[in-house]
């Protein structure tokens, strides 16, 4: 660990700032305390925080008879990671002209967009743009707002989401995207085929071959799915033999509730597996990693009781949240300050109106947020909470396999015990290439969700043939396949993710979220580079998601970059070399320069 | 403006007034302006004022009206910050300023946290204590599980067209695991569509005659992601007293105005209908503005009975609205060809928005939502569950691609058994005096409670059935008591406690005998 040597190497300025920016309570006379007491606030900090947040050395290293591919840049990564550990993410400002750009890119965008509708209203021509005649007596299906969005802004870009994947490969780190055409101005898109000819507009490119049904397919390198293990793409080597000999003795679906005859023996292995792995009393296995946190919530809360939930908690928690009934308060994103002033103000003032205290109170917050790409702040979180004796549900359906030596996710990454989180919920979509969600408690906690939650009593169970897949990919993460296959994936994981990272911020580009994070957003401001930079990438075989209001706040248009275990380092290398190209063809290296 | 002629408009027209307090302000603000002429400095400004004066007057001699309406708005702007204020400064004192720091650090400590959960109830232990048995083998009409040594036949999974466990379904998922593994890793918008996935969309958009179809990743989210995803705050939902979870949810999440009618009740729904009708009437809203929709379930999950559609149709058409029609449990089940509700009444197209479960008749994993194109389009960007879930693992596609083709191929010959075993149920349950049919006798999902004249406790209805259901499943017959798990929701009131048996194509009259012996053997026994 290289961490307080290369730490004390730094430069004085940076490492004020370092300590302004770590240390819950600096003092207020920072300005006047001496150099080296500065430093040592700062090492106490780092050296506490680096002594059971980072992973340890053995995990990650190489043996002599294996080859680091990083062996050039493995010090700086390890610096970098040590480093991201111990602070918060850089914090990008917006500039002036990108602000500007921003905006008035939407409104161009909105301002024709009602002089196309103002026309094909009044002209009646552009007829693809006329809303749909409203059945008779009938309100319309669509607020204007609704399908203004949808006809003006978003069909125009349009080709830019929802890529089929095809020609035989799943959500692989290389694989085949169905290219489509439009023959209405991207309003509906179809499949090219060289069968049924209907890719008149359609020529060929570099990467473009046709599969065996005749689709037009590209060749392209996924830096877009949520594949962090590469289960998708060692599945032959990895969990073939186990799930289809799963198949031929299980049905596809149980079509039956948990509570009456779902629960498969696969369904009682995993959910003990889950529980083992995580260190849990016990775990319920759902069907759909959404449904998780939309049916778990409502079952643990209700009226009266509160929510605090971190200000960009994804959707599923939101949706339960307000199936729940219970009131909910937001703190700042990761901010414990901010969570423990709305904890404090939330106890002293009790319920609105009859102000009776609360019954209880649960603190939401993620492991990993998929849209920053940063990691919760953990550790303060639990001690806030602890204070005040409120539980903590905590979200890791992008951490869990991810994070972690042994990917155990934020919880082992954070040095926090998994008995201070009350509920601990993650999905297998990601990680094991699988589908569905758990939820990880006590056994009280686990057997009331078992006769309370909708997904547990009301929705079918997961299939089983998904669970022997999670089942295998577990196995292969705690290592009992008896092969050093999970331990491979992990590093290989963490170090591409680090490596991706330190080269997209050496670029020059806004960079989001922590190191050993495997999530990369990068931020492209307008509203018109969310298209070229998808559309150039795509050119250049990289498929890369892009996202843009309302998914993210209206300024913070952002490709994201999700790296995999399956990535070789020859990927990546290529990759950014086409990324770079398209980033001065989309002028987007802010750190740079104001203009990007 | 100026001030002063502020002063005047408010002396003079108070004058003309002539109240009471209006008076004895102008006679002050007259005293005052008399007192300003006598000082020698002012003679310029007393001059100017009376000036004014003149102007106001011969003002007020041309249009009183003017100036009494100036007066009025005056006070009202005055009445109006007067009382705005007064009351802000109230809230602020009533919370900030009482609670000392000691006093909030009093409230802090003394505030404990109930526990996160409850402690369970004895209807919920004995779900607990069913749910650690679990299924090991299962084929179509037997389950083995790990609390019996022999194989129990399968009256109660939703499986009514055994397609979970089919040759043909199977070996189109693993032609499909095979090419394209397991998981999606990610959203259909983000490389998350695979092809298998488009292929479903296709197919059913065939089968339902329209231009597109939406696949979810699971059957329950679809309905309630669908239904939020259209009807918003300030719309209106009519929703069936009887509807299932996951609509529920999905009224719950709209925000929506809902009313209720009585479960599978059309002269109900008449009335509420015509409520509604009339209530625009009197309060002159505009029906254009408000988007309604009939929320239903076909074959209702919680009760058996099938929807009448034909009469609902003519009932929405009447009175404008769109429906919404869960088609989970009929799809595949109802109807000459196993289409549906619609080849059942043979009203193609008349419903506006369906989901449907693919887990249950179709034996496979998700869920689709059909409609016309403005429908499909709108959920690619506003269906919670679509956008923000993973997609489903493309070898499910597959499987439901598989079974659909078995449906249309084979779709009658299925019905015809699955209606005759439907028939042998309803016959069993009609002959066992101690029970009676609550379900429709063409729904192969059958309901029976115990006799309506039974005058104990629901919770003590719902014992005496939890025990016939483990007595039967003592004898190998596996069928569910709903009285423990299916209970109260807010927006709509619980079943009562009943049995629930369902049939599949796959059972024969032997068994279904058989079957009939055990469940009436252990209803003598119980009742």
């Amino acid at each position: 660990m290289p961490s307080t040597s290369s730490l004390k190497q730094m430069k004085v300025a940076e490492l004020r700032s370092l300590a302004m920016s770590t240390l819950p309570e600096v003092p207020s006379n920072l300005s006047k305390m001496k150099k080296a007491d500065i430093i040592d606030l700062f090492q106490v900090t780092s050296s506490s925080s680096s002594s059971s947040s980072s992973p340890s050395a053995d995990t990650y290293k190489y043996d002599s008879s294996e080859v680091d591919p990083y062996s050039d840049v493995r010090s700086r990564l390890e610096s970098l990671a040590a480093h991201s550990a111990a602070n918060p993410p850089p914090e990008h400002h917006i500039t002036l002209f990108a602000a500007f750009t921003t905006y008035l890119g939407y409104a161009v965008l909105i301002c024709v967009g009602h002089l196309r509708d103002f026309f094909g209203l009044t002209l009646s021509i552009g007829s693809r743009y006329v809303p749909a005649t409203p059945r008779t007596g009938c309100a319309p299906l669509l607020k204007s707002w609704d399908n203004f969005y949808n006809r003006r802004l978003y069909h125009r870009i349009q080709d830019c989401f929802n890529r089929p994947v095809g020609g035989g490969e799943g959500a692989k780190c290389r694989m085949k995207v169905m290219e489509r055409v439009s023959y209405d101005g991207n309003k509906t898109m179809t499949v090219a085929n060289r069968k049924t000819n209907k890719n008149t507009q359609f020529q060929d490119g570099e990467y473009n071959e046709t599969d065996a049904e005749g689709d037009v397919v590209r060749r392209c390198l996924n830096l877009g799915s949520y594949n962090y293990l590469g289960f998708a793409d060692d599945w032959n080597e990895t969990c073939e033999e186990d799930v289809l000999s799963t198949l031929s003795v299980a049905p596809v679906s149980c079509s039956s509730p948990r509570v009456e005859v779902g629960t498969h023996l696969l369904h009682r292995e995993l959910e003990l597996l889950v529980a083992r792995f995580l260190g849990k009393d016990d775990a319920l296995v759902l069907n759909m990693g959404f449904n998780t946190n939309a049916t778990t919530i409502p079952a643990l809360v209700q009226k009266g009781d509160l929510i605090i939930s971190d200000q960009l908690n994804h959707t599923s928690i939101v949706s339960g949240a307000r199936a729940s009934g219970a009131a909910v308060r937001v703190f700042k994103h990761n901010d414990h300050h901010d969570l423990d002033a709305v904890l404090r103000e939330a106890i002293v003032m009790g319920i609105p109106r009859t102000r009776r205290p609360w019954n209880k109170i649960v603190v939401m917050v993620e492991g990993i947020y998929s849209m920053e790409g940063e990691y919760c702040n953990l550790k303060n979180i639990v001690e806030v909470c602890k204070r005040y004796g409120v539980y903590l549900y905590l979200d890791e359906a992008h951490s869990i396999g991810a994070m972690g030596k042994t990917g155990r996710g934020c919880c082992e990454y954070t040095g926090v015990d998994t008995k201070d989180v009350d509920v601990l919920m993650g999905t297998f979509t990601k990680s094991f290439g699988g589908m569905g969600g758990y939820i990880a408690a006590s056994q009280d906690v686990v057997d009331y969700l078992r006769t309370k939650c909708a997904g547990s009593i009301f929705h079918n169970s997961l299939s089983p043939i998904v669970c022997q897949q999670i089942i295998t990919a577990f196995k292969v993460i705690m290592g009992e396949d008896g092969t050093k296959n999970g331990r491979n994936k992990l590093r290989a994981l963490r170090d591409n993710s680090n490596y991706m990272r330190m080269r997209l911020t050496d670029m020059g580009l806004h960079v989001l979220g922590n190191y050993d994070s495997p999530i990369m957003p990068v931020l492209l401001y307008n509203p018109t580079k969310i298209a070229a930079f998808s559309r150039e990438c795509f050119k250049r075989g990289l498929a890369v998601v892009v996202v843009g209001f309302p998914a993210v706040p209206i300024l913070m248009s952002r490709a994201r970059f999700c790296v995999s275990a399956g990535h070789t380092r020859k990927d990546l290398d290529d990759a950014l070399v086409k990324i770079e190209e398209v980033a001065d063809l989309c002028k987007l290296r802010y750190a740079r320069s104001t203009f990007g | 403006m100026g001030y002063g002629n502020f002063l005047n408009v408010t002396s003079t027209t108070l004058e003309l007034q002539g109240s009471l307090i209006g008076s004895l302000l102008a006679e002050k603000l007259r005293t005052s302006s008399v007192s300003l002429s006598s000082l020698p400095t002012s003679s310029s400004l007393h001059q100017f004022l009376s000036n004014y004066k003149q102007w106001w007057l011969e003002l007020v001699s041309e249009d009183p009206v003017h100036v009494v309406v100036e007066t009025v708005l005056l006070f009202t702007i005055i009445v109006v910050i007067w009382r705005g204020n007064g009351s802000a400064s109230k809230k602020k004192g009533k919370f900030d300023s009482k609670l000392t720091h000691r006093e909030k650090e009093q409230l802090i400590s003394d505030w404990k946290s109930t526990p996160l959960t409850p402690s369970l109830t004895p209807s919920e232990k004995r779900i607990v204590l069913r749910n650690s048995t679990q299924v090991t083998d299962y084929n179509g009409t037997h389950i083995l599980t790990t609390s019996s040594s022999t194989p129990l036949l399968n009256l109660s999974t939703f499986d009514f067209l055994c397609m979970s466990v089919s040759s043909t379904v199977k070996s189109a998922s693993l032609e499909t695991l095979k090419t394209y593994g397991c998981g999606s890793c990610g959203p259909r918008g983000f490389y998350g569509t695979i092809k298998p996935h488009l292929k479903l969309e296709e197919e059913f958009a065939r089968v339902w005659g329209v231009n597109e179809s939406i696949m979810y990743s699971d059957g329950a989210s679809t309905s309630s992601s669908t239904v939020a995803a259209f009807a918003k705050r300030g719309d209106l939902l009519i929703i069936d007293d009887g509807i299932c979870e996951g609509l529920l949810t999905g009224v719950t999440l709209s925000r929506s105005n809902v009313k209720s009618f009585k479960h599978n009740d059309m002269e109900d729904l008449r009335k509420v209908l015509e409520k509604i009708r009339k209530e625009d009437k009197r309060m002159r809203r505009n029906v254009l503005e408000q988007r309604r929709f009939i929320v239903t379930e076909a074959v209702y999950r919680n009760y058996g009975s099938i929807l009448p559609l034909d009469e609902l149709v003519n009932l929405k058409n009447e009175f404008c609205f769109r429906l919404i029609v869960d088609e989970s449990l009929s799809f595949g089940v109802l109807g000459p060809n196993g289409l549906g509700i619609t080849d059942l009444y043979n009203l193609p197209n008349s419903i506006e928005i369906t989901t449907v479960s693919l887990e249950n008749a179709l034996g496979s994993v998700g869920g689709m939502t059909i409609g016309d194109d403005e429908v499909v389009d709108h959920q690619r960007l506003s269906g919670a569950g679509y956008v923000f879930s993973a997609s489903a693992p493309p070898f499910v596609s597959s499987a439901s691609v598989a079974s659909l083709g078995v449906i249309e191929e084979d779709g009658p010959r299925m019905i015809k058994i699955l209606k005759k075993n439907t028939a042998s149920i309803v016959k069993i349950v009609n002959n066992i005096k101690h029970l009676e049919l609550r379900s429709d006798p063409n729904s192969p999902i059958i309901f029976a409670s115990l006799p309506s004249s039974n005058e104990e406790s629901h919770e003590d209805q719902n014992l005496i059935l939890q025990n016939i259901a483990e007595e039967c499943k003592k004898n190998g017959v596996l069928i569910v008591a709903t009285g423990d798990h299916v209970t109260d929701h807010l927006l709509v009131s619980s079943p009562p406690p009943m049995l629930r048996m369902t049939v599949n194509v796959m059972h024969t009259e032997g068994m279904l005998k058989e079957a009939g012996k055990v469940i009436e053997s252990a209803c003598g026994k119980f009742c």
